[in-house]
């Protein structure tokens, strides 16, 4: 059972610069409820003149802690994120409305048959990253693969987590492709180039293995890697997407 | 408005119904389909939000969430299943 969403006042505890373009920022809120891997939160802005915008944002991070940890990604054109990432110091309080979404989660301990394929789309990967370390700390032993894709090796959220699951041989560990669409860092198999329908269904796991899919990125990409998934065979009424606009 | 999907509705939502809405199963007025709240097409801007069926585009539902107050229609669906 998903505890109730309701406001809280949150507490920015520490953050730190995530790429060049985007900031983890760590919220302490006392009477967080704890949350789910993929879950969201909305955050409200209150300018000096009462003017509310309000956005949702991705939680990084699962479990009963007392904190939640973002990561947020600047859109220079947005009402709230250049704010969370340029000005929001330590110790500033923010309005937060969560735990959010009851959909796009993944549970761990739920014997399935299914593997998981994670599909995102820069800072899609957010939610997806929750879901990687959700599967990590419980030891779940779901096979997961993450397909990444990203503009270069600088904008990579998560470079420890995720290089954590790239250097274990083990079994349990999530096997990480990467997609570089502008850079590619020294050595990478692949030149620089976008997401294709061939490389999709090169670096994701065959219909034949009824994998669990979620996917997470800005609209644009979600909408045609879900057309792509349909022409490769897949169950797309089955995908669990997630969209974000610019804000 | 921005085109997202009805994961976005969760927090506005959250204010009127116990649950999470957006894994309940919505039928369309318009065509019949079902599906989780969470796959309608949603135009949003952070206070109002359109949900349209992913199938005909129909207007499911819309919400205007300005703070104190909250709006909510829903002439486009027919029943609302929500796991409890």
């Amino acid at each position: 059972m998903i505890p109730h969403a309701s406001w809280h006042v949150a507490t920015v505890s520490d953050t730190r610069q995530e790429t060049p373009n985007a900031r983890r920022i760590v919220l302490d809120i006392p009477d967080w409820p704890g949350n789910e891997a993929g879950q969201h939160v909305d955050i409200r802005l209150t300018a000096e003149d009462g003017y509310q915008a309000s956005r949702s944002y991705s939680i990084a991070s699962s479990g009963d802690a007392r904190s939640i940890e973002l990561a947020v990604d600047r859109v220079p054109t947005g009402e709230v994120s250049p704010f969370l990432v340029d000005d929001l110091m330590t110790g500033d309080a923010l309005e937060v409305r969560g735990p959010l979404g009851g959909w796009f989660v993944w549970r761990p301990g739920q014997a399935s048959e299914r593997p998981v394929q994670l599909i995102a789309g820069g800072s899609g990967v957010v939610p997806l990253a929750a879901m990687v370390r959700a599967h990590r700390a419980s030891a779940d032993a779901t096979p997961f693969r993450l397909l990444y894709a990203v503009r270069g090796p600088d904008d990579v959220f998560f470079r420890e987590e995720l290089a954590r699951e790239s250097d274990d041989d083990g079994p349990g560990a999530v096997r990480v492709d990467f997609v570089f669409s502008r850079r590619t860092p020294e050595g990478f198999p692949r030149p620089a180039g976008r997401l294709t329908r061939d490389l999709l269904g090169e670096l994701v796991l065959p219909p034949e293995r009824n994998p669990r899919v979620y996917v997470c990125g800005a609209t644009p990409f979600v909408e045609q890697v879900l057309s792509w998934l349909r022409e490769l065979g897949h169950e797309v009424d089955d995908v669990r997407a997630e969209r974000f606009g610019g804000s | 408005m921005q085109k997202l999907d009805g994961n976005v509705l969760a927090g506005p939502l959250s204010q009127v119904m116990a649950g999470d809405v957006t894994s309940a199963r919505a039928r369309c007025v318009y065509c019949g389909d079902v599906a989780a709240v969470a796959q309608a097409v949603v135009y949003a801007d952070g206070v109002r939000f359109v949900a349209k069926c992913r199938r005909c585009d129909g207007v499911l539902l819309t919400v205007v969430d300005a703070g104190d107050d909250m709006r909510l229609t829903m002439t486009g669906v027919t029943s609302l299943t929500l796991p409890v």
